[in-house]
């Protein structure tokens, strides 16, 4: 295995010696400098690029057909559950290897419900499941597990990793982006629901052009708009083009699980990915303009307000452009400072009334208009008396005028997308990446490499007037059930959901910089299967956690014990040879603590309409950033799911526990182990309350206060049921015996060492010791 | 076993699949996992095999670089908002000639954040002096750091991307205006590794409660793994976040509940007896606990002597804030850290919009003595040769006025300084125009600061990789070259 890894990494440096530096830094270089002339390079980029790929790009194996291959035979039947075992136990058998025996009931029970719903079993669903003696018992606890609300606060949370979720904009100021929650609860809704994953694809990349009668369709357009964002920026033009690249990427990264991000200023260095498809799959995007209020309508409906609003602009166009041109003139002269840092092509569309911007126009105004902001003192300071009563005089006007003003059936605030009806804009293969060095004009296309016989490119019209139609063309290509990535992509993501880590390693890079799958005929059988249950991503949890793959037990071995055989085979479990053992996500760590406390609001949402909730931070933690912490302790308690996403201040208890940066995609979260991690968890007096809170519940398991005399009989059952709680098993013995040692040790130095004695000493041993339990590996290790 | 991949690696800058073994060195602050390995030794839970090939790999936590570096340790004086490089080590006459005049036509526009392209050149009125043998020109805001010249480098050509704080400070800690990548200190920490055991390898400190633009983010990992990010030393004696239990809870009970825990994990263990993430948490609670001994003690300066808390500055109230981060960077360099980042005037205080006179004679006083009495004490102590030295900010600024008495951001041409380290002092590298506004010679962007940096401490940016998304990342982002001169 080692050998392998070494041989795949020196061909990788060696790939990447060769290909990957000076020329193009040197190119890059002498077209920063402007020592090329941009026709020149534009010719030199071209010519540099084989008009057609080779055989083996083209053959590679993710841009070919997902096959339709029938489950191998196997042997052995006795440990096969479904379909998914069989190509497992296939590869096994070939290496002499087996199947580890069934987890305990605890475990898989603990482990499942992690898995689904990113909290612990309580003791109630502990006594229910293991009491359930029937064949099916298993099967129903993932139907009732699926059938949580709470499964979509966990799921919907790996899809917000990979559009890069936030609830601010990032960089300096990181203003809030109080419409971003709608999203999240979009996002949660939509794993709930189960809604067919090429719905849900349509939805985000074209909700307004498609639905745009469902005010959801309008909501999920805000994956359009997840790009962080600079609120003060002073190359608007740049800024723009930033925003595009990085939506580029991301939809290469979450649909295709391509890096199509390299190719922003080169040909892609490995996968047979050209510059030129990045700008071309950039021109489905390139009409968008972000607003935060849209109309939601019916296409026929929304035709005919267009046509009455039309009418309405018509017949007010003298009004509007006279108070236009006052106002306009008062405020330039009020902003004439700020004015002077954009070039004219940005003032110009700052200078076009809204209604008149073509989508470039409004795009630039997006990153403008908000930088120059004039107040209504400044502006009145600019006007004459005389302009002054004709203002009032016309505002007067336009006010009556604007009672007959159309208005659409029903808007909504959203962070969405639409297109406005002069089109996208004309996008163009950029130099060297740079925004300003357009080479060659483009239209939307799709990747050059994949075969356009295996699935039909698109094709663009428009689905309702005012939009291009660009974007539900793309959504209808990415979702053709020939499509040789979107469902692989897809089924990779839930397979690592359950085992850890992908058939494909890199769930966001199908190229060849990952290993290619390690199970390639179960991939092909589970994304056949995913299309032809309806994309539904429950069918696949169901069937997954079904087989007996994933309810194998893990490895546990002891040190008396000879190494297991497979060991010396496969160490590193590629061939799913036992369970893997896994750490809990950040948020299922904090969850769970609050949880096991009694302490969790498992309310969804937050409870007002606005930006997350706001947990204590540590004591002068930041005193740059503005976090006001939520007064009512019920609201701070909610879910991590729910916490404000802030880029500039990471929540600091799910930050250390490696929660993404909110920058990038993350297809799969980094898991450290490091030192702060341990001194949180140790020393943070946010966590000794929520032990306060657990020992508290221990408390009141039995009637009355724990008694000042702490003894085996009445320590027993608080042990009893802290273990269930915490780690989802009964004690046995020598751990009650450990844990009355620990606590009766705890209160004795507690009590010798308070002045006078305190009363409290036994309360506080037992708050330590559910403290440790949250310390322990075995709280935030999955069996 | 666990040790499908991992986010860490033998593989020396290359993360991919992981050895248990080399896992277990590296985690928590980078450090060995002997302690508790001879604790599990002592139980007989693990043969005396399994202990030597670990002893083996934790010597791997100081890492071989690609080949011999001449700074073992980097210190970062982070001018934070932009300082005037006109005023300070780049004199130029011809801004006071043409000062309350534009600049001549001949000179090409650029973009300013407040578009002041077109404005009047504000009088730089300055003294400067040119100091040692070298005889490079200082002006009197920096007369300490003057005395020092002959072990200092002005590269006087620097340019960056950004034009606004937030992205320019990113790209000089990150490569990128846009965030997401790691910073620097952890590439070296990643590339390098500890040579301390009980404390973390990059450490930053600020000289105010303000965090830079960009937060904690700047000296973050961006999409590197946490282990490799840097740790804010906060003032006082607890410098880590959470570095003690609260008040009302004894050491003896503190230390019970540790070994309960410990207990707990190691019973746990018993049945899942090699498994590499739960002995490394184990390690990670060992390293936790020693820091808690071993942080506040390097953060004591009542350990150093009158005398060098005053050549550091810190008898003076202008001078003390930045003078003690200098003072605890020289104690933390001799603790092994490597990278160490000190922010003075954190939050953008730098930024002289308007009033520069009254805003630079301030943060440059508050840094002058201090960073002097850094490089003197480090060259008494023969610490110099192998520590580099860097001063600089995200940016210059412009030659033309904002508001009539201050400079805009000028990412075209400014200067930055380094010393030590195996640095060639007491030379110049580099010029601008005549004006300040773009550098003109031996132009060096950022990569090609960062690349001669982390050259300076043994490591080739060109081979310092990590694989993120199938992309082979460089700290450099496939551009920059190494600045030749700088080197002694």
């Amino acid at each position: 295995m080692l050998r392998d890894a070494d041989q795949f990494q020196s061909h990788r440096f060696a790939m990447l010696k060769n290909n990957c530096r000076p020329s193009m830094v040197w190119f890059g270089w002498l077209l920063i400098t402007g020592l090329v002339p941009v026709a020149m390079c534009g010719n030199s980029i071209a010519a540099n690029k084989p008009s057609a790929f080779s055989g083996e790009e083209r053959g590679y194996w993710a841009f070919q057909p997902v096959r339709r291959i029938p489950p191998p035979a196997v042997p052995s039947r006795s440990l096969v559950r479904n379909p998914i075992d069989r190509f497992l136990l296939k590869r096994l058998q070939t290496d002499g290897l087996e199947f580890s025996r069934e987890a305990d009931k605890y475990a898989l029970l603990r482990r499942a419900k992690y898995d689904l719903l990113g909290l612990p079993p309580t003791s109630e669903e502990i006594e229910q499941f293991l009491s359930d003696d029937s064949v099916d018992a298993y099967e129903k606890l993932i139907d009732r597990l699926l059938a949580s609300p709470h499964y979509g606060e966990t799921w919907g949370r790996i899809w917000l990793d990979l559009v890069r979720f936030a609830e601010t904009a990032g960089f300096n100021a990181d203003p809030d982006r109080p419409l971003a929650y709608k999203y999240r609860r979009y996002v949660i809704h939509a794993f709930n629901n189960d809604l067919p994953y090429d719905q849900f694809i349509r939805e985000q990349l074209a909700g307004d052009e498609l639905y745009p009668d469902d005010p959801n369709a309008w909501i999920a357009t805000g994956f359009n708009r997840m790009w962080p964002d600079e609120s003060n920026a002073s190359n608007v033009e740049l800024a723009r083009q930033d925003a595009l690249n990085d939506l580029t990427s991301n939809v290469g990264n979450v649909f295709l699980g391509l890096s199509i991000g390299c190719a922003q200023c080169h040909d892609h260095k490995f996968d047979p990915i050209l510059q030129k498809d990045f700008y071309q799959l950039q021109a489905y995007f390139s009409g968008i303009v972000p607003f935060d209020r849209v109309p939601v309508a019916g296409q026929s409906e929304y035709v005919r307000f267009q046509r009455r609003q039309a009418d309405w602009l018509n017949r007010t166009a003298a009004v509007r452009h006279e108070l236009h041109d006052i106002e306009h003139a008062a405020r330039k002269a009020a902003s004439a400072i700020k004015r002077l840092k954009f070039p004219d092509i940005v003032l110009d569309a700052i200078d076009t009334p809204e209604e008149e911007r073509t989508a470039f126009q409004h795009q630039l105004a997006f990153w403008s208009e908000r930088q120059i902001v004039v107040t209504p003192a400044d502006l009145a300071k600019k006007l004459s008396s005389k302009q002054q009563k004709r203002l009032a005089e016309l505002k007067e006007e336009y006010h009556q005028l604007r009672k007959s003003e159309p208005q659409p059936p029903r808007q909504l605030q959203a962070m969405a997308v639409a297109e406005v009806p002069t089109g996208p804009v004309p996008v163009s293969l950029l130099a060297g990446g740079s925004y300003n060095k357009p080479v060659e004009l483009l239209e939307p296309a799709v990747l050059s490499v994949i075969d356009t016989s295996l699935v039909t490119p698109p094709t663009i019209s428009a689905t309702r007037s005012g939009t291009s139609g660009r974007r539900s063309a793309l959504a209808a290509w990415l979702t053709d059930p020939r499509h040789p990535l979107t469902a692989r992509v897809m089924v990779n993501r839930i397979w690592q959901g359950h085992f850890g880590k992908g058939l494909v390693e890199n769930a966001n890079d199908f190229g060849n910089q990952t290993r290619p799958p390690s199970h390639p005929e179960l991939l092909d059988w589970l994304a056949i299967q995913f299309v032809e249950r309806g994309w539904s991503v429950k069918a696949m949890h169901r069937l997954i956690m079904t087989s007996h793959a994933y309810r194998q037990q893990t490895y546990r071995p002891t040190s008396a014990q000879p190494e297991h055989p497979a060991m010396a085979a496969d160490a590193g479990n590629q061939r799913y040879w036992h369970y893997p053992r896994r750490r809990l996500s950040a948020e299922a760590i904090r969850d769970s603590m609050l949880s096991v406390s009694g302490a969790l609001n498992a309310q969804m949402h937050a409870a007002a309409q606005r930006e997350g909730v706001r947990p204590e931070l540590p004591p002068n933690y930041s005193a740059r950033e503005k976090w006001t912490v939520d007064d009512e302790a019920d609201e701070r308690n909610r879910r991590s799911v729910y916490i404000y996403a802030k880029r500039n201040l990471p929540y600091p208890m799910l930050h250390v526990f490696d929660l993404p940066d909110m920058h990038e995609s993350c297809a799969r979260r980094a898991e450290t182990t490091v030192a702060p991690q341990a001194l949180m968890v140790l020393n943070s007096e946010l966590i000794i309350r929520y032990a306060e809170s657990f020992a508290a519940r221990l408390t009141a398991i039995q009637p009355g206060n724990v008694p000042s005399e702490l003894n085996h009989s009445n320590l027993r059952p608080r042990i009893e049921a802290a273990y269930l709680l915490a780690f989802g098993r009964p004690a046995d013995t020598v751990e009650i015996d450990d844990a009355i040692e620990f606590i009766k040790a705890q209160q004795a130095l507690i009590s010798s060492q308070s002045n006078p004695p305190s009363k409290a000493a036994s309360q506080q041993a037992l708050v330590d010791f559910c403290h440790a339990l949250f310390n322990a590996n075995e709280f935030i290790y999955l069996d | 076993m666990n040790n499908h991949s991992r986010t860490q690696s033998s593989m020396l800058h290359y993360e991919q699949a992981s050895c248990r073994r080399d896992f277990l060195a590296r985690t928590g602050f980078g450090f060995g996992a002997l302690a508790l390995q001879q604790l599990l030794a002592d139980d007989g839970l693990i043969s005396s095999q399994t202990l030597l090939a670990s002893e083996t790999s934790a010597s791997k936590t100081r890492r071989s670089p690609h080949f011999e570096g001449t700074a073992k340790s980097v210190i970062f004086c982070f001018m934070d908002g932009g300082p005037s490089h006109i005023d300070t080590f780049d004199p130029k006459p011809a801004v006071n000639k043409y000062a309350g005049k534009p600049l001549p036509e001949s000179v090409e526009r650029v973009i300013t954040p407040m578009g002041v392209s077109d404005n009047p050149l504000l009088i730089s009125p300055r003294k400067w002096k040119r100091y040692g043998e070298s005889g490079i020109p200082v002006s009197d805001w920096y007369p300490y750091v003057g005395e020092c010249i002959d072990d200092i480098c002005v590269i006087r050509s620097c340019w960056a991307d950004g034009l606004n704080h937030v992205g320019s400070v990113c790209q000089m800690n990150t490569g990128s205006i846009l965030a997401g990548r790691p910073s620097l200190g952890a590439w070296v920490s990643y590339g390098l590794g500890s040579e301390n055991h009980n404390l973390p390898s990059f450490v930053v400190l600020l000289d105010n409660e303000k965090e830079p633009p960009g937060g904690s983010r700047v000296w973050g990992t961006g999409f590197m793994p946490a282990t490799y990010q840097g740790t804010r030393f906060r003032n006082g004696n607890e410098p880590i976040l959470h570095l003690h239990p609260p008040k009302e809870i004894t050491e003896e009970r503190h230390r019970g509940k540790l070994e309960f825990v410990s207990r707990l994990n190691r019973q746990h263990l018993r049945t899942r007896f090699g498994d590499d993430d739960l002995e490394a948490r184990i390690s990670a609670y060992e390293l936790a606990y020693r820091m808690q001994s071993h942080a506040p003690e390097a953060v004591d300066l009542s350990q150093e002597t009158e005398q060098t808390q005053q050549l550091y500055g810190l008898d003076n109230e202008k001078t003390a804030a930045f003078g003690r981060n200098c003072l605890l960077a020289r104690r933390l360099v001799e603790r092994g850290v490597r990278f160490i980042q000190l922010y003075s005037g954190s939050g953008s205080k730098w930024d002289a919009h308007s009033k520069i006179e009254e805003n630079h004679t301030t943060y440059c006083r508050s840094t002058d003595k201090p960073i002097a009495g850094l490089l003197k004490d480090l060259k008494r102590r023969g610490l110099l040769d192998q520590t580099l030295v860097i001063w600089g900010g995200e940016f210059g600024r412009t030659a033309m006025s904002e508001k009539g008495d201050g400079r805009d951001h000028n990412p075209y041409g400014f200067s930055m300084w380094m010393a030590g380290g195996g640095v060639k002092g007491g030379q110049i590298v580099g010029a601008t125009d005549d004006f300040g506004l773009h550098a003109i010679e031996q132009r060096a962007h950022v990569h090609d600061l960062h690349a001669t940096i982390l050259e300076l401490t043994g490591l080739d940016h060109t081979e310092l990789i990590y694989q993120h998304q199938g992309r082979p990342e460089r700290p450099t982002v496939n551009e920059g070259e190494v600045i030749p001169d700088v080197f002694a």
